[in-house]
């Protein structure tokens, strides 16, 4: 048998996870091989020191404060709804007066943009007001009075009969 | 004597006495497992309430496919790592912080300071030993040594095939035979 092989069963052997045809084969190596035996030594040693590290007795109140713990972590579940709807309310005045803010706007932005779209305002009609300007400013009442014999006209019309 | 799995129905119900006892049964050997990854008491017991912290909060969710105990450790161990990843503590220890840290002593009578020491320098060697381990030889080795568990329900708990958890613990043990040789020697080899 090949040290290799032995000393993972010199691992087992330690533990007693060998049945006893196996446990013949290694007591029968580490007798002839002496690199195995103090392989297996060692290994025996090593399991044993590891019980040195014992173990812990828990405080006796370990389930009492488990329960505390629980109780607390309940009461602060709790208490984090009010919280975050404390929260909320802080917010709603920024909220609603955002919302007024929004509101007006949306309101003053559709009055402005359909006065827009109620003037139809084309060239000509800016070439009628320029005429009605100069009037006002050349034509004093009376000639307008006097005008207004000949019904309705046009620019052309009254600069030809002017003239 | 009702079983785990039933005692684990009945907290599913409701019933904070069943988890009492499930907790009583337990308890111990959950704050061992910590133990040797923190290789502190007191926050052995800390993380050991956080652990059965966690099967209270999904015991609604537990379903009986599994052995209680092996889920158990399946959520210790995930406590334990997250611990052990995110901290690294570093700490210097009085007398009597070893005498209560040391372990329960299996010979009251060698309760002497030099005695304590030389169980400490033996805890610590071990606990640094295993801490630079991969976490599966970590955890193979502190399951099957210490907490006695077989091959098959380390293979559940870890995740991976018997033969592949049988590995780790042989590698973990040869790394021990060689980091604790100066311990091994020193007590004979007989």
């Amino acid at each position: 048998m090949r040290c290799e092989n032995v000393r993972s069963l010199i691992l087992d052997y330690t533990t007693n996870e060998l049945d006893t045809e196996d446990r013949t084969k290694v007591e029968a190596h580490i007798r002839e091989c002496q690199g195995c035996n103090h392989f297996f030594k060692l290994a025996n040693n090593e399991w044993k020191l590891l019980d040195e590290w014992g173990s812990i007795t828990p405080k006796a109140d370990f389930i009492t404060n488990f329960w505390n713990r629980v109780s607390n972590e309940e009461l602060n579940n709790e208490k984090e709804v009010p919280n975050l709807f404390k929260f909320w309310k802080l917010n709603w005045s920024t909220v609603s007066a955002l919302s007024i803010f929004l509101v007006v706007g949306i309101i003053s932005i559709i009055l402005v943009t359909s006065n827009q779209y109620d003037v139809v305002y084309t060239e000509g009609d800016m070439a009628d007001e320029e005429l009605l300007f100069d009037l006002d400013r050349t034509i004093s009442a009376s000639a307008t009075n006097l005008l207004e014999v000949y019904g309705a006209w046009d620019i052309d019309t009254t600069q030809e009969n002017g003239g | 004597m009702e079983s785990d799995i039933e005692l684990m129905m009945r907290a599913k119900t409701g019933d904070d006495n069943a988890f009492t006892e499930l907790m009583r049964r337990h308890y111990k050997s959950v704050m061992n497992y910590i133990y040797r990854f923190t290789n502190s008491r007191e926050n052995s017991e800390d993380l050991a309430q956080e652990v059965f912290l966690r099967v209270y909060r999904s015991v609604t969710r537990y379903k009986p496919e599994a052995k209680f105990s092996t889920w158990l450790y399946k959520i210790a161990t995930n406590v334990c790592l997250t611990e052990v990843t995110s901290k690294s503590r570093v700490k210097t220890v009085s007398l009597e912080e070893v005498q209560e840290n040391t372990g329960d002593l299996k010979d009251s009578n060698s309760t002497t300071g030099y005695d304590l020491i030389y169980r400490r320098d033996i805890r610590d060697s071990i606990f640094e030993v295993l801490k630079s381990f991969p976490e599966r030889e970590r955890i193979s080795i502190i399951l099957c040594k210490y907490e006695g568990l077989s091959y098959d329900e380390v293979a559940e708990i870890i995740g991976c095939t018997v033969g592949a958890v049988k590995t780790h613990v042989h590698r973990g043990r040869i790394k021990l035979i060689e980091k604790l040789k100066p311990f091994l020697e020193e007590r004979g080899l007989k």
